[in-house]
């Protein structure tokens, strides 16, 4: 007889839900020149993305300058050239303002726009979000 | 009880207005202001139930996490 045999079926379910992947946003407003939170923030990002989450980063304020070529101000710069890669790679969608500055490094990304109202809804809909 | 609760830990004109806006609709909203609780409730046609935010018990704070939909810490 396996082991399994004696689980109780509720916790078995219960285990099948924590497995599920939730629908994450992974929001960033600090000024990545003043503070290393925001780097950290999308090194969290891109650990969710390599489980099955569905992660989705949201850009705010200066937050976008992460994802230029113009980086040698951000704080802890050469960890976000190490994780930024894998960004391209994975294809993990960003959504920033409109209006936006993003430069032509940019576009290697998936980068949207998205009205104030819509990221609100957006966040409102997700499973979890991450406000850094 | 509304389906989002947003915990703000810092006042809302400093806040973006992409993560929060005080007129949105069907929300409960709590104050964390130094170890003090203080909560509001603004129903589905967008308009704030009680006049002043009441000071919340720990309790009640858990009560509105567990009953909530989605849970937004700004």
């Amino acid at each position: 007889m396996a082991a399994t045999d004696f689980w109780p079926l509720h916790d078995i379910v219960h285990s099948a839900d924590l497995a599920m992947s939730k629908h994450i946003a992974v929001v960033i407003s600090e000024d990545p020149c003043v503070t290393a939170r925001p780097v950290e923030a999308l090194r969290i990002a891109l650990g969710l993305c390599a489980g099955d989450h569905e992660t989705t980063v949201i850009l705010l304020g200066r937050a976008p300058i992460l994802l230029m070529n113009d980086t040698e101000d951000i704080v802890d710069v050469e960890i976000l050239e190490k994780y930024l890669p894998s960004f391209k790679h994975l294809s993990v969608p960003f959504i920033v303002e409109p209006g936006t500055a993003m430069d032509t490094w940019s576009d290697d990304f998936s980068v949207a726009s998205m009205p104030a109202d819509g990221i609100r809804q957006f966040l409102r809909s997700v499973d979890r979000s991450l406000v850094f | 009880m509304s389906a989002t609760l947003y915990l703000l830990r810092q006042r809302p004109d400093r806040i973006s207005p992409s993560l929060f806006r005080e007129s949105d609709a069907d929300m409960d909203v709590v104050f964390v202001e130094h170890a003090t609780l203080k909560g509001a409730t603004v129903s589905s046609e967008g308009v704030m139930v009680s006049d002043s935010p009441q000071t919340l018990r720990y309790d009640d704070l858990v009560d509105k996490i567990f009953s909530s939909e989605h849970i937004i810490v700004i």
